[in-house]
């Protein structure tokens, strides 16, 4: 009797449930602008969107409402989304790899776009990106530095930075009174100020086997050495005595208590967690940080001494890594000209430059004339401006060829930089061994490109 | 006496080990869901909340889609753990009781459905979801769910069944009962036990599945709680508090239906019902 009347409650719940589910679908259709699309007039025409999510509310929120303006103002309806980073990837795969379902533009970025070699899915923009240009110079870095193999495969839009957050009250402790300029300098001032004792570290670098941030910090010191994992015809060059010497430089580092025990442990917001607690002198990071100390009361102390500097330079050079985003149309993409319109839309001179007030300093805007508005003349905002600006490298830097660029751009999801700084610093590896492994690795990767 | 005492009390202290092991990850969910950020990020963890906040659930509740998304996983864990069970009891019974040729292919290959990886199926179900045109609906992913609950169900039913005194059947059968009558009103009663923890893990399979969801899941208000969880996170600055939040909240409805269905979960009633 007890089973029975159990199972008349099951059944009665699963009809209820099923009929609500179907109602949902109704009310989706019925409804779709309180979901994403902007629909006035319809011309018949629609396009679909996918946007990575930015870390700001108000940024995606303003983005939001852009591609709302142009459903309204064109009559062209468009579904937008707006889709978290970690799972952009996975998502726009699953579309491609289904060929259904294939957003018109999505945002995008060298690697990405190379990640898909040699069946890239996204259209040759080139001719749009030197419209742009024409009408609004970019810097020469972002101009050129997102071209591939002489193509542009998504219109650039914004860049992040990886700046360096300096402790200055805890270098004047020390008596030091300026900033490192050089990473001999970073690691020298880090050595002084760290004390391991009371849990206090000089240099947050992370070697967790997902750390990004790392992976991206290691790679631009090896560059500013003169150590490249790749040559310009895409030749791995990585076992070389230059990444032994900062492998072990370091280890030397981490077992002097110069870097935080737990960075081997790090994912990439490692580095953010430990500056913010306190516990890193030097960190390099999106200057998500930076938004991190500025708008929680409690950091007030911590932010006040805090310095905010572009990345050091080494002995062969300053080279640092871009981070540039922006708006790819899709092959798949049947109205090319209206993704055209909207990709335009977004790029308008005084939207635009709204838009990148909301996003600073996490995001830098890209055109030339922007650096003479008072905004970005200064402080943080002039500091990532001149990031954006200087980015020269790319993954796999300096190959030039498109296959070796596809290669990097495979290989670097592996973070080949960060296993071998964690097999070092494990005592699981020797810095030649560590070195020998990446290689090998880096030779599987190459294998699988043709 | 005195070695049972010691063997008691080592045996009470040993579960509370394993208690305090198991319940510690749910404790510091529980934990940094009230703190406030700043509090989150401190040097030295601390055990309770300094600064009392609820201030993550408000966010959370208020300002993001986590309840539709709740509600949309709730909806589609019922329906498929009742559908699969509606489905897979039968099959399950079939596979114990009655003696067929290639009975024990079929048993097998539910065995190996429910061992294909997602990361394999993904795609082809995808692309069948999208052309029965129910891509970004949670319709979809009630029609794809039971590729890993139906296998599952089956398979832990069946040695549930099989364990079920068959004499039990033989009398019905010598009653005149009929081999439906058996199936639902004879052997459902006794298995419930099993039937019940089987379903509510199926439930649960449903309740925290991502990959699917994700790839075929866009709009927000179609989006299941994982997913809502998941987008908490751009950027690497991680709002924790939200996050555990989430989880915890997360957490409360089938916290709930272990509770409701404990009761049922005693096994032993067939003990004493037939001749040993």
């Amino acid at each position: 009797m007890k089973a029975k009347k159990m199972m008349a409650l099951v059944l009665t719940a699963v009809m209820s449930l099923s009929l609500a589910a179907c109602g949902e679908k109704g009310d989706t259709g019925a409804a779709p602008a309180s979901d994403g699309s902007a629909e006035v007039q319809n011309t018949g025409k629609e396009l679909t969107i996918w946007v990575e999510k930015v870390f700001s509310d108000d940024a995606n929120t303003a983005m939001e409402n852009r591609i709302k303006q142009f459903g309204e103002e064109t009559g062209i309806k468009v579904n937008y989304e707006f889709i978290g980073a970690t799972d952009f990837m996975t998502k726009l795969n699953a579309a491609i790899e289904a060929g259904t379902n294939v957003p018109d533009i999505t945002t995008s970025a060298v690697t990405k776009v190379l990640n898909y070699y040699p069946d890239i899915p996204y259209r040759d923009v080139t001719d749009l990106v030197e419209e742009v240009h024409g009408e609004r110079p970019y810097f020469q870095s972002i101009y050129e530095g997102n071209k591939i193999d002489g193509k542009n495969y998504f219109v650039p839009y914004t860049s992040s930075s990886c700046m360096m957050f300096v402790r200055k009250d805890k270098l004047a402790e020390k008596g030091i009174t300026g900033m490192p300029t050089t990473w001999e300098e970073v690691f020298e001032v880090a050595a002084q100020v760290s004390d391991p004792d009371n849990g206090f570290y000089g240099l947050g670098i992370g070697c967790g086997p997902t750390d990004e941030d790392g992976e991206n910090m290691f790679r631009t010191i090896m560059w500013n050495y003169g150590s490249y994992l790749f040559d310009k015809e895409g030749n791995i060059t990585v076992d070389n005595a230059t990444t032994v010497e900062l492998l072990q430089k370091y280890k030397e580092m981490y077992e002097g208590g110069v870097i935080p025990r737990a960075a081997s442990t790090w994912d990439p917001g490692g580095n953010n967690s430990s500056y913010l607690m306190g516990e890193s002198a030097i960190v390099f990071n999106a200057p998500t940080l930076y938004n991190a100390l500025r708008t929680d009361e409690a950091n007030k102390e911590l932010f006040e001494n805090t310095e905010v500097l572009t990345p050091p330079g080494g002995p062969d050079n300053n080279t640092t890594l871009g981070f540039c985003t922006g708006f790819a149309i899709m092959e798949a993409c049947d109205d090319v000209d209206s993704a055209t319109q909207l990709v335009k839309y977004m790029l308008e001179k005084e939207w635009y430059n709204e838009y990148v007030g909301i996003t600073a300093p996490v995001f830098a805007p890209l055109f030339e004339d922007i650096k003479e508005e008072a905004e970005w003349s200064d402080g943080i905002n002039a500091q990532v401006i001149s990031y954006a600006e200087n980015a020269a490298g790319y993954y796999g830097y300096p190959i030039e060829n498109l296959k070796g660029r596809a290669v990097a751009a495979k290989h670097y999801f592996t973070f080949p930089i960060a296993e071998m700084m964690n097999k070092v610093v494990t005592g699981t590896m020797t810095p030649e061994e560590a070195v020998a492994h990446a290689k090998s690795k880096i030779e599987e990767v190459q294998s699988t490109v043709k | 006496m005195k070695t049972k005492k010691s063997v008691a009390i080592l045996s009470r202290l040993f579960i509370a080990l394993c208690l305090v092991i198991s319940l510690a990850p749910i404790y510091w969910m529980l934990n940094t869901s009230f703190k406030g950020q700043t509090e989150i990020y401190s040097r030295i963890p601390t055990l309770f909340p300094q600064d009392f906040t609820m201030e993550s659930y408000q966010t959370l509740i208020t300002g993001t889609a986590f309840l539709n998304g709740l509600k949309n996983s709730l909806l589609v864990a019922a329906v498929v753990s009742a559908f699969s069970l509606l489905v897979a009891y039968p099959a399950a019974y079939t596979l114990a009781r009655i003696r067929f040729r290639g009975r024990q292919i079929f048993s097998r290959a539910i065995l190996f459905t429910y061992l294909l990886p997602t990361s394999a199926l993904y795609i082809p179900l995808y692309i069948f979801v999208a052309r029965v045109g129910l891509t970004d609906n949670i319709l979809g992913l009630m029609l794809i769910y039971p590729t890993f609950t139906l296998p599952y169900v089956s398979w832990i039913l069946i040695p549930h069944i099989a364990s079920i005194p068959k004499d039990i059947e033989e009398a019905a059968t010598v009653d005149g009962c009929s081999r439906l009558r058996i199936m639902y009103q004879i052997i459902f009663p006794l298995a419930l036990p099993g039937i019940i923890s089987t379903t509510i893990f199926a439930f649960a399979m449903c309740w925290g599945e991502y990959l699917y969801a994700l790839v075929n899941v866009t709009k927000t208000s179609m989006q299941t709680f994982p997913l809502v969880i998941a987008g908490l996170i751009f950027g690497d600055m991680y709002p924790w508090g939200q996050l555990m939040a989430g989880a915890i909240l997360a957490c409360v409805p089938i916290l709930i239906i272990y509770m409701f269905a404990s009761g049922s979960l005693t096994g032993g009633a067939t003990e004493g019902g037939v001749k040993m």
